[in-house]
């Protein structure tokens, strides 16, 4: 080594050495570059490697030396990477031995011994600590020629490498340079990994990578937020609990993920899936993945990065939605006819209402038609165009009228003639705006019509029906007031003023207010709210209105409300019709109707409607209450010989009328109640033209039960009278007879008296007994031929002794022989009792005739006194129980007042008539009738 | 068999109407009267009586006159004796009720008196005529 140390020495080290006793190596030409190259090797200042601490190790031992380092020359030092035998981490530059190194021109530094080179003779490490004599070097020079330090060995003796040891010293310098790379490229891959993985997790795609096995690697931060969860951490078979994946709707098995795609080989390429996951919204991903190949193609996983692209594909529905919305508008606009134009004026567009409208199918007229030659009316087209100043051949010009004429901007709508394809014409709204592109150019037009023939016509009908309101207005026979809202009439017709009584120019303006009654007026403002505010549509009632001469009438009021177009009430129609008359007469028919409705409902018979079937229609109160008779009962009859009433009801269709067609007694029910004895009469009441009966039920069951008791009542008393009487008369006839002894005659004429009385008491018992017996139908009758002559004999011969007080004379005037059929007994009854009568009527003096004679298959006998004949008033109860005539005649008073009544119930018992005339002034004549029977032999 | 009535047994509760007909049975018909007040008195003295004709009154109080016939029928035999109701209910369906309870015939009230012992004998011997026919 000793040529190379000469070579180094030159006279400026001589110059240092002198001074400070050694040489400090100067810096090499390329410093700056080394030095940065150096601080990119970023090992300055690191930890211990065990790596380089092993290659000191191996260098001290090869080179048999205590002492190794490796060292990197900075700037101004010596840092020790990893050192063997030295206790110092760095030295400064100045002092090194490697810096020598740097500028030497071999690759290996070797000095022998350090005391006899004058670089380093007085060099303080080797004068003093660690006393250094020998130094040999390796230099670490990396790959692009950069020295960054050395490999050193250190000894303190004097001594030098064999070969063997130099080479392999250079080896390991060689292996240290080697792994100072290795270290930076490791470390600038952790770095550049750890930048990736930042990265990756900020990316807003979502990146997903596995392994050759499938195993899920990257799993960034967008995706695992996609996901809803860190896929990473739950095995595959539990993906489905937490997340799906759909393509086109369909549901994907893991297997054909993009990125199990992906593994298999495939290039995945703007593949969209749907992510849908428990806490996420939807999401729609666009994919692209492929497989990763290592150098030799082989794969060692898959890639797959996803696009979030929802918002990107709502944005797309939406559009094609009101694409889809606008379309359906149009096709189903039947009312609004809407037509696109090119610029040209062909049309472009025609919807369903354009159709409809112009009874063109689309297909006829898209990209044929132009609207301003066909639908327009030509003549009505160069009037426009006159007006604006423009040629209608003029193609532009014509489009843009058509369009409104002037403006391209704006919307233009006004009316015009359309011609449809049948040639009929209807007269459309048209609003034509341009159709502009992204530049503001015109692309052509668009017209939307809407048909207003209907309101052109309605239009014109209501003005003619304006015209004809007018003259029904002035011509009707009714009042006609139209009324503002404040309640005055501002119009007025001929037939209002005349009915009301004013004048025309004093009716106009006038407050209705003043045309009723005041309290209909709050009534009247009711209606009026009420129709202005639309709850009724119009009024019709009956009303009062008082004349200008405070007359009142009565009129039909019919009001209703006139609105504008817009619903807004303008004034109110009031018509007057004058009813006054027909009130009158309704009034008249209401109360009779009410007066018959009372009648009825109030009769004290039971009165019931029946129709043809003998259903109750309508009852009254009394027909009500009859057995709870309610509507739609059937009333039943029932006795002996009462035919089904349904049956009777049919025999009355033949007499209508107010007469009761049929009368007769029968007990009546409903509903199987217990029957009431009534008596029916039923007369037919047609209702509406169908028939109906009227049945008045009389109901008997008071007046049978008074009979009943009445009867009782007589006979009881008529029984407990007889036996006293008995006693009495029968006692005074024994006295009178003198059976008792004589009787004194001071005694005689007070005790005639008294049996007289007695007896007729007992008659007037025995009378009261006949009746009873002939009303409860218990007398009977043993009917045989009799005589008349002397029937009448023997009852004149009776009767004697009775006519002796009233001084009358009875004679029979004979007519040959007649007989009668009759209980012989009760004739003879008949007769005393006429006789009696007559008696008691003649005056004192006269005389009673008997007359009989035969009629026909009758024999009538009569009984005529000369007394002053039966009153007047009293003709008609003459016959009636206890009727006794009023008579100044006290005689009169001393029968009993049954004796006319039992024999004519006796008469017609047995089939005869009784009567009696009486002239004024020729006295009465009773007599009787009974069945002639053929005069027996010998009488 | 006597061919004169002489004995009759008369039953009434009105004691006017017995007295009426004592004195009219009595004096004027000249027969043998035994008045009783009610049917128990009846039955009591009855058979002593030995009556050739009963005139019972139908209405009596406790008990009437068709019972007291039946009671009597009991007592003594009636065979021969006919017996007559007297009543002033008068009603043909009461008058046939009457016979079939036994009376011969009906008398009604009021009665002759003067004639009523006559009608009396004229119903006996009638009795007697169908009885003997």
């Amino acid at each position: 080594m000793e040529p190379q140390g000469a070579v180094m020495t030159t006279s400026e080290d001589e110059d240092l050495i002198s001074t400070r006793g050694f040489v400090p190596a100067p810096p090499p030409a390329d410093e700056p570059d080394r030095l940065a190259a150096l601080l990119r090797l970023e090992m300055l200042d690191t930890q211990p490697e065990p790596i380089f601490d092993d290659l000191v190790v191996l260098a001290a031992h090869i080179c048999d030396c205590p002492m190794a380092l490796i060292s990197l020359i900075d700037a101004d030092r010596l840092w020790f990477k990893s050192s063997i035998g030295i206790d110092l981490v760095e030295i400064p530059r100045d002092l090194s031995f490697c810096a020598h190194a740097l500028t030497s021109e071999a690759s290996l530094l070797e000095v022998p011994d350090a005391q006899a080179d004058p670089r380093f003779a007085g060099n303080p490490l080797v004068l003093g600590e660690p006393r250094i004599r020998f130094y040999a070097s390796a230099l670490l020079v990396g790959e692009d020629g950069t020295r960054y330090g050395t490999v050193s060995v250190i000894d303190r003796v004097p001594r030098e490498l064999n070969d063997t040891q130099r080479d392999l010293l250079q080896r390991l310098a060689h292996q240290a340079v080697t792994h100072l790379q290795t270290s930076l490229a490791r470390r600038q891959a952790q770095k550049g990994r750890r930048t990736l993985e930042l990265l990756l997790e900020a990316m807003p795609d979502a990146v997903i990578t596995c392994d050759r096995e499938g195993r899920l690697e990257q799993f960034n931060r967008t995706a695992r937020q996609w996901h809803g969860i860190d896929v990473r951490q739950l095995p595959p078979s539990q993906w489905r609990d937490h997340f799906s994946i759909y393509a086109d709707g369909e549901l994907l098995p893991p297997e054909r993920y993009p990125l199990h795609r992906a593994l298999q080989g495939e290039s995945i390429r703007d593949v969209d899936i749907l992510i849908r996951t428990r806490s996420q919204p939807d999401r729609h991903v666009r994919c692209n993945g492929d497989p990763l190949l290592d150098d030799s193609g082989a794969p060692t996983g898959a890639i797959l990065v996803m696009h979030d692209i929802t918002a990107a594909r709502a944005a797309e529905r939406a559009v094609a939605e009101a694409r889809a919305r606008l379309q359906s508008i149009i096709d189903a606009s039947l009312d609004v006819a809407i037509i696109v134009t090119d610029k040209g004026g062909v049309v472009t567009l025609f919807n369903p209402g354009a159709e409809r409208l112009l009874g063109y199918s689309a297909e006829e007229v898209v990209g044929r038609i132009k609207p301003s030659e066909t639908f327009h009316d030509q003549d009505e087209l160069a009037e426009r165009a006159h007006e604006v100043g423009l040629e209608p051949s003029d193609l532009r010009a014509v489009a843009a009228i058509a369009a409104g004429g002037i403006s391209e901007r704006g919307v233009d709508t006004r009316q015009w003639t359309y011609v449809r394809k049948d040639g009929t014409t209807r007269q459309v709204r048209l609003s034509v705006s341009a159709l502009l592109d992204a530049r503001g150019e015109t692309r052509g037009y668009v017209g939307m019509a809407t048909d207003i023939t209907p309101l052109v016509e309605a239009r014109e009908a209501a003005r003619l029906s304006n015209d004809r309101f007018r003259s029904a207005f002035t011509a009707s026979a009714q009042g006609i007031a139209l009324v503002s809202l404040d309640g005055r009439l501002f119009e007025v017709n001929q037939s209002l003023c005349d009915m009301l009584g004013y004048p025309p120019d004093e009716m106009v303006n006038i407050h209705f207010e003043q045309l009723v009654l005041p309290e209909d007026v709050p009534g009247d403002w009711e209606r009026i709210d009420q129709l202005v505010s639309g709850r009724i549509s119009s009024t019709r009632l009956s009303r009062r209105c008082v004349r200008k001469d405070g007359q009142i009438i009565w009129t039909i009021h019919s009001m209703s409300v006139v609105r504008d177009s817009n619903g807004e009430p303008l004034h109110l129609v009031v018509l007057l019709l004058d009813v006054t008359q027909q009130k009158h007469a309704n009034d008249a028919l209401v109360e009779s109707r009410q007066f018959l409705q009372a009648l009825f409902e109030h009769a004290p018979d039971a009165l019931v409607v029946l129709d043809a079937n003998g259903r109750i229609t309508q009852a009254n109160r009394a027909g009500r209450s009859l057995m709870g008779m309610v509507l739609g009962d059937t009333l039943q009859l029932k006795g002996e010989g009462v035919p089904a009433l349904p049956e009777l009801l049919a025999r009355c269709r033949a007499t209508p009328g107010l007469e009761p067609a049929i009368r007769l007694q029968a007990d009546v029910t409903v509903r199987n109640r217990d029957p009431v004895p009534a008596e029916i009469s039923l007369s037919l009441v047609p209702q509406a033209g169908i028939p109906h009966w009227l049945a008045i039920i009389h109901d008997l069951t008071e007046q049978r039960a008074v009979e009943r008791l009445k009867q009782e009542f007589v006979s009881t008393v008529s029984h407990e009278l007889r036996t006293p009487l008995t006693a009495v008369s029968g006692a005074l006839s024994l006295v009178n007879s003198g059976a008792v002894g004589a009787v004194p005659d001071e005694l005689r004429e007070m005790l005639d008296i008294a049996e007289q009385n007695s007896q007729r008491l007992m008659r007037l018992v025995n009378d009261l007994l006949d009746i009873d017996k002939l009303v409860a139908g218990k007398m009977r009758f043993a009917v045989e031929t009799i005589a008349v002559r002397p029937a009448i004999d023997e009852a004149l011969a009776a009767m004697t002794s009775y006519a002796e007080p009233y001084q009358v004379t009875l004679e029979c005037v004979d007519s040959g022989p007649a007989a009668v059929l009759g209980d012989p007994m009760r004739v003879m009854q008949v007769m005393n009792n006429l006789l009696s009568n007559a008696c008691k009527h003649s005056p004192p003096g006269s005389t009673v005739r008997v007359f009989y004679r035969q009629e026909g298959d009758e024999v009538v006998i009569a009984v005529k006194d000369e007394g002053s004949g039966v009153p007047e008033a009293f003709h008609a109860r003459v016959f009636d129980k206890f009727a006794q005539a009023d008579s100044a005649d006290d005689r009169a008073l001393v029968g009993t007042g049954l004796g006319l009544a039992i024999a004519k119930e006796l008469v017609e018992r047995m089939g005869g008539t009784i009567g009696f005339d009486s002239p004024p002034g020729e006295g009465a004549c009773f007599w009787f009738r009974l069945p002639a029977a053929r005069p027996e032999a010998g009488a | 068999m006597t061919a004169r009535l002489e004995r009759v047994l008369h039953v009434e509760d009105d004691a006017s109407i017995r007295a009426v007909a004592r004195v009219a049975l009595e004096k004027v018909g000249g027969l043998t009267v035994l008045s009783c007040a009610s049917g128990d008195e009846a039955l009591t003295q009855a058979p002593a009586f030995a009556p050739q004709l009963i005139l019972l009154d139908v209405m009596m109080p406790d008990m009437d006159g068709p019972t007291t016939l039946q009671r009597l029928s009991a007592v003594m035999d009636l065979q021969a004796v006919p017996v007559i109701f007297m009543t002033a209910k008068v009603r043909p369906d009461e008058l046939d009720g009457y016979r079939r309870l036994g009376a011969f015939d009906v008398i009604i009230k009021p009665f002759a008196p003067l004639s009523l012992a006559a009608e009396l004998e004229a119903r006996w011997r009638n009795f007697h005529r169908i009885q003997g026919g």
